[in-house]
């Protein structure tokens, strides 16, 4: 979708289109779900997390400053949530109720399900700083400049976070057994 | 060459985003630096890793639940919090949302009339409606409506009861809460099967109740018994239940509400 076709969107959103709206969950809901899932490590709160963060963008698309890239400010309603979220859940016992892959299908399956599964045990070891550095650059695909916007840090930090959170990532893959090439 | 710029090299060639020319020098400082050498096939080990995790496919029913979210944005708003503001601004953002409020608040208006002309009302649903405290469990009248499932959660310094009531095609959630401060109660929903009709607070209190997308929740604010009868209406199939999660300074305890009314004799 290329730009102007999404400030048509926000144009239609702002008239009361709810389908223009439906069109932008369409494009964003996948990496944001991704974003929330890696940040939380739990499918509901990512379901619920997404959702909010979508209700929230179009409770206040309003206040939305157009200058600005609109998957910028979404990435940054999502952050915030996350990070309300693991606030709140830092002060509880942890939810019993990781992404575990105990019912494997064929090996092929269960080797995924595997990788998956230590990859989240090892993001989850990460602090949400470091943490969300590596989902925006590996899961959300996002360049140095749109992180440095999301995060609303210089890119000189964003660059530094993330070398840092790569070692350290590298040191628990190492320690969990997951095999680097 | 300096550390930093050793790291920025390596972190560009993996990520894609160095120039030839930094990539030729990358290359000539790896061929003469084990250590660094070690550095870049440890990190590049990691994007391997990071790379081969796959990207989840989002629940299928994502959109659908946003999209009927927004048109029941009502739902939306904090019950306690200047709610009435919000639904104002909504209004100057929208006027057609301000008609179709008007519409819904004169059809409410037909069925209260309509209830106390019948004896019918609404909310009058056989759960005690006055204040009430010092008691877990309120009585029941006759033939009003029957507890079909509860849960207690016992906290360090209280205790959560919910409990799911039905008659008919009534469901009514009640939650009777005594717990310390800062404790937050969360009943989720699944929103395809269940939507919110109502709420009552039980005696009023400061604490902060939040009715959001396929979820109540409640945070306490105010020493002191409180109970929330919470009305929902059925959507889709029955029996899906409701999801209680209790989020105390202490810990977290959860557990689930059965909501399908058991059948005569079982």
């Amino acid at each position: 979708m290329v730009e102007h076709e999404e400030d048509g969107l926000l144009e239609r959103c702002l008239e009361g289109d709810g389908g223009a709206f439906g069109q932008l969950v369409d494009r964003y809901q996948r990496v944001l779900f991704n974003v929330s899932l890696r940040m939380v490590g739990n499918r509901e709160d990512a379901r619920d997390i997404t959702q909010t963060v979508f209700l929230k963008a179009y409770e206040n698309l309003g206040k939305f400053d157009r200058r600005h890239r609109f998957f910028s400010w979404v990435y940054r309603i999502m952050i915030n949530e996350t990070l309300n979220h693991l606030n709140r859940a830092r002060r509880t016992e942890p939810l019993d109720e990781t992404m575990a892959a105990e019912q494997c299908g064929p090996d092929e399956d269960c080797a995924r399900h595997r990788l998956h599964d230590s990859v989240q045990s090892a993001l989850m070891e990460l602090s949400p700083d470091y943490r969300q550095v590596i989902i925006l650059r590996h899961f959300a695909q996002l360049s140095y400049q749109e992180m440095s916007s999301v995060l609303e840090v210089p890119e000189k930090t964003v660059k530094s976070r993330l070398h840092t959170a790569r070692q350290l990532l590298g040191g628990i893959f190492s320690k969990s057994g997951i095999a680097l090439s | 060459m300096k550390d930093k710029e050793m790291q920025r090299l390596m972190n560009d060639q993996l990520d894609g985003l160095a120039t030839p020319a930094e990539s030729e020098r990358l290359r000539r400082e790896l061929a003469s630096d084990e250590g660094a050498r070690k550095e870049y096939r440890s990190l590049g080990a990691v994007f391997d890793v990071l790379n081969r995790a796959e990207i989840e496919e989002p629940p299928p029913d994502l959109k659908q639940n946003v999209m009927r979210a927004i048109h029941h944005r009502v739902e939306m708003m904090p019950v306690r919090k200047g709610w009435r503001e919000l639904i104002g601004a909504a209004f100057r953002k929208r006027p057609a949302f301000g008609y179709a409020y008007s519409f819904a608040a004169g059809a409410a208006l037909a069925v209260l009339a309509f209830a106390l002309l019948t004896g019918n009302s609404i909310m009058g649903s056989g759960i005690e409606s006055g204040p009430f405290s010092g008691t877990m469990l309120p009585s029941l009248g006759v033939g009003q409506l029957r507890r079909i499932d509860s849960r207690e959660f016992t906290l360090r310094d209280g205790r959560v009861l919910a409990e799911m009531l039905s008659g008919g095609d009534r469901f009514v959630a009640r939650i009777t809460a005594r717990a310390p401060e800062g404790t937050e109660v969360v009943v989720s929903y699944d929103p395809g099967s269940w939507s919110v009709a109502g709420l009552r607070q039980h005696p009023a209190t400061a604490n902060d109740v939040m009715l959001g997308f396929g979820r109540i929740s409640v945070r306490i604010q105010q020493i002191g018994e409180s109970q929330y009868l919470l009305y929902l209406a059925r959507r889709g199939p029955a029996g899906s239940p409701l999801r209680i999660a209790i989020h105390s300074p202490n810990g977290h305890v959860q557990g689930e509400l059965e909501t399908r009314v058991p059948r005569p004799g079982s």
